[in-house]
């Protein structure tokens, strides 16, 4: 797995509420909905081990890489990303109608839902916490240079259009990084390896493979 | 232009699915934010199709 990316920390107060608030709520509700019968908990055991071991964002990792070796596979990712990721056995819930957009040396392209924190499960599993801070969603539409600058360390230049997608609908949204210089020789599966979740947002670039 | 979409509008309310057209809309940053937006940004933004207007010609 790639390293994962600089975070930013939540901002002290109102929001986000403390983890235990939010585990205490989600054992209140789950054991709720089993003793009134709606869901069970293998039902729930099923869904936690999905998304801890067959789901995240090495699939996604996965779809890039290939497109980055197989000019066609990138031209069908790119016309239509559900219909791609389903050549691969990627698909599923939150994934119904899915784009990707590419990253170029002229076009930065990053990912928000202002709404709430619509994300490609299939591609990416589920979203990391800052995706869902109201400071990642409200700063990313209005000063996106300053955030990847002051929370991801991400500095892009002036010559390069940074463009905002805002998940508004059931469309969901993911980035199909440049492949960094110096990866000429990798395999498909080195390449995907380098591959991060915070470059499929678009909140960071892939490095290239230390020496 | 994404095909037609379940409008969440009248969806969440129990008034049926009432697809609509769905678009990509691109909005400059600075149509946004006026002189305070960055430099060479803008914002996609997804719009059924009954959230848009006529823009004025020219």
């Amino acid at each position: 797995m790639a390293q994962p990316g600089k975070s930013p920390l939540p901002v002290e107060g109102l929001y986000p509420v403390p983890e235990e608030v939010l585990e205490a709520r989600a054992k209140a509700l789950a054991s709720l909905l089993i003793e009134k019968g709606i869901v069970s908990r293998d039902a729930i055991e099923r869904v936690i081990e999905a998304y801890e071991r067959d789901i995240g964002p090495f699939l996604g990792a996965r779809v890039v890489a290939h497109a980055w070796v197989d000019p066609e596979f990138k031209r069908r990712l790119l016309e239509d990303a559900t219909a791609a990721c389903a050549e691969l056995g990627i698909k599923g819930m939150q994934g119904e109608d899915m784009v990707c957009v590419e990253n170029t040396p002229q076009v930065h392209n990053v990912v928000v839902c202002t709404l709430c924190s619509c994300y490609p499960w299939p591609v990416l599993g589920l979203p990391p916490e800052w995706y869902k801070y109201p400071q990642y969603r409200s700063r990313m539409v209005i000063e996106p240079r300053k955030v990847l600058k002051e929370d991801f360390g991400l500095e892009v230049p002036e010559s390069v259009e940074v463009r905002v997608w805002d998940s508004s609908s059931e469309v969901r949204y993911f980035v199909l990084p440049e492949r960094p210089e110096g990866t000429e020789g990798m395999s498909e599966e080195e390449l995907a390896r380098l591959v991060t979740r915070e470059a499929m947002i678009g909140v960071a670039r892939v490095s290239p493979p230390r020496r | 232009m994404y095909g037609a979409h379940v409008f969440p509008d009248s969806n969440a309310i129990g008034r049926g699915e009432d697809p609509q057209w769905l678009y990509a809309v691109r909005f400059e940053a600075r149509e946004l934010w006026g002189d305070s937006a960055e430099p060479g940004q803008a914002v996609y933004f997804d719009a059924w199709e009954s959230y848009l207007e006529p823009a004025d010609e020219g």
